[in-house]
């Protein structure tokens, strides 16, 4: 059985057996036959130019922030001396198209329903709030457990988002939008 | 061209960031394909919003919205049109 520990757990919870092979979340056509759910594995990556973030916030300045960006997101992304962080915003930029990449939302969705926050040892996840197009696609998307991670270098941030999906639960076949760090 | 189509190319030569000329892309042929990023689509739509007055809505942030210069035409025309049956 080739598993990650996380799917190996939903797997039990689904009767699976040990004979059972899954690969990259699918399952093989002989145990899909017989009518045993799956996890299944959804993984998106983007990569943001930093200096793309600085010239957007020069042309559009607010505008550009307050359609991305959620509140606390830009306070995050914000120092004591009130400098905006271009590159921890390139880096939650790519955050929300690695998930947008890997849920592939088959409807339109604000970039701030997929809200960047910190874990309480700070560790990086996502909110996707309790209403709106965010909660949607994570219940339409089946999301059983997920993680996130940012980094940035440079010139440029980047992110990659890995969710454990129902395999029962079928996303949306693509379409989403035009529009996270340390 | 319609002035409308031409508004698009000229918003995607400054803010596209596509490999080719904005001008000569077929108006079905992929943005995407072009070089147009998920960032740069934002800009694209933040210059449109600027330029014709209006805001996209939730239901259009889609991938297909800013995948041609005909898709943007249609969603602009949709967007417009609304507008002026209020």
């Amino acid at each position: 059985m080739i598993l990650p520990i996380e799917s190996a757990v939903s797997c039990a919870e689904n009767n699976c057996m040990d004979s059972d092979v899954i690969e990259g979340g699918v399952a093989t056509d002989a145990s899909r036959a017989q009518g045993r759910m799956f996890p299944a594995v959804r993984v998106g990556i983007d990569l943001v130019h930093v200096p793309d973030v600085t010239a957007s916030i020069a042309e559009f300045g607010d505008r550009y922030l307050h359609r991305v960006y959620s509140p606390g997101e830009i306070a995050a992304c914000t120092s004591d001396r009130g400098d905006l962080s271009a590159e921890r915003l390139a880096a939650r930029f790519a955050a929300k198209e690695a998930v947008v990449k890997a849920l592939r939302p088959a409807y339109g969705i604000d970039y701030r329903s997929i809200e960047i926050v910190r874990e309480a040892d700070g560790a990086p996840s996502i909110d996707f709030g309790t209403a709106g197009a965010g909660a949607h696609l994570l219940a339409d998307s089946g999301v059983i457990s997920a993680s996130v991670s940012l980094t940035h270098d440079g010139e440029y941030a980047s992110a990659v988002y890995m969710a454990i999906t129902d395999f029962s639960t079928t996303a949306g076949t693509s379409q989403t939008t035009t529009g996270a760090a340390r | 061209m319609s002035e409308r189509t031409e508004t698009i190319r000229n918003i995607l030569s400054k803010h596209g960031k596509l490999n080719g000329s904005a001008d000569t892309i077929g108006e079905d042929k992929s943005l995407y394909s072009a070089g147009l990023t998920s960032h740069a689509s934002v800009n694209v739509m933040l210059a449109l919003e600027d330029e014709f007055d209006i805001e996209f809505p939730e239901r259009m942030l889609t991938r297909s919205t800013f995948e041609t210069v005909a898709n943007l035409k249609s969603a602009l025309d949709n967007l417009l049109g609304e507008e002026m049956s209020v």
